[in-house]
């Protein structure tokens, strides 16, 4: 079976094992805080857990219409922020759900796609628990 | 400092490029083609950094009409995208793009080495 990453760029960040361990990559949030401190990690995670569940739920509502195209944008714009915040399972779903040819079964992977997301959230909130506010 | 515009509909994209750059350059973002090549003449940018997958008019077309002017017809342009197959390298660059960053940025170094590299083709 061919696999879903072999014509992607070898140089790209986007090269995503589908070997998987946890829901989340600790080095890719680490990354962030080095980029710009925690309040950059904590600034995007917030941005990242609100608008991903938006943009699944529009390509649900994209399928329910028929509308391919918009599937596939939506999976390619979640495709890198989910990259950038390690939720590489998530990230790798949208790449094939944007690129594979033939198509995927949208609905079963959109399925996939919340189940993922929702691990992630959940490993996030042990990984990288929400410090209660003063 | 030299100025960089960035073209990047995504907000997320957008702050942590901020968070790479701030410190070394003057930036300006702008969420949409038609506000970006608006702006080229107001903030005189040295290098832009653009995204592909713009909701309208996306980045190779924006790109067409920053080279269709004879003032910014020389003016470096990164193309920044999660388009990351095997031939999208070559394709953007094709396309006149001046290098080619994909996203998400994991090592910050290539993205500042690329903009380093095509500020020294232009005159501080």
């Amino acid at each position: 079976m061919k696999d879903a990453n072999s014509n992607l760029d070898s140089s790209s960040p986007m090269m995503i094992t589908t070997a998987y361990g946890e829901a989340g990559d600790r080095n890719a949030l680490e990354r962030l805080e080095r980029f710009g401190g925690l309040k950059l990690r904590e600034e995007l995670t917030r941005l990242f857990l609100q608008e991903a569940p938006t943009r699944i739920a529009s390509a649900h509502a994209a399928y329910a219409a028929g509308d391919t195209a918009q599937i596939r944008a939506m999976a390619h714009a979640l495709k890198s922020s989910a990259g950038q915040m390690g939720a590489a399972r998530v990230a790798s779903l949208c790449e094939q759900i944007e690129t594979q040819d033939p198509p995927p079964d949208f609905a079963k992977a959109l399925c996939e796609l919340d189940e993922e997301f929702s691990r992630y959230r959940s490993w996030l909130q042990t990984a990288f628990p929400t410090p209660p506010s003063p | 400092m030299r100025r960089i515009l960035i073209v990047e509909d995504n907000a997320d994209n957008r702050m942590l490029l901020r968070a790479v750059l701030d410190d070394s350059y003057a930036v300006t973002e702008y969420t949409n083609g038609p506000d970006g090549l608006a702006a080229l003449a107001v903030d005189d940018p040295e290098i832009v950094l653009l995204d592909i997958s713009l909701p309208g008019m996306d980045g190779v077309e924006v790109l067409r009409h920053i080279r269709a002017n004879p003032l910014w017809r020389h003016l470096p342009v990164i193309a920044f995208t999660a388009h990351a197959m095997s031939n999208d390298r070559e394709k953007y660059l094709a396309h006149g793009f001046d290098d080619y960053i994909t996203k998400p940025i994991v090592d910050e170094t290539i993205l500042l080495g690329s903009i380093a590299r095509l500020l020294d083709r232009v005159p501080a």
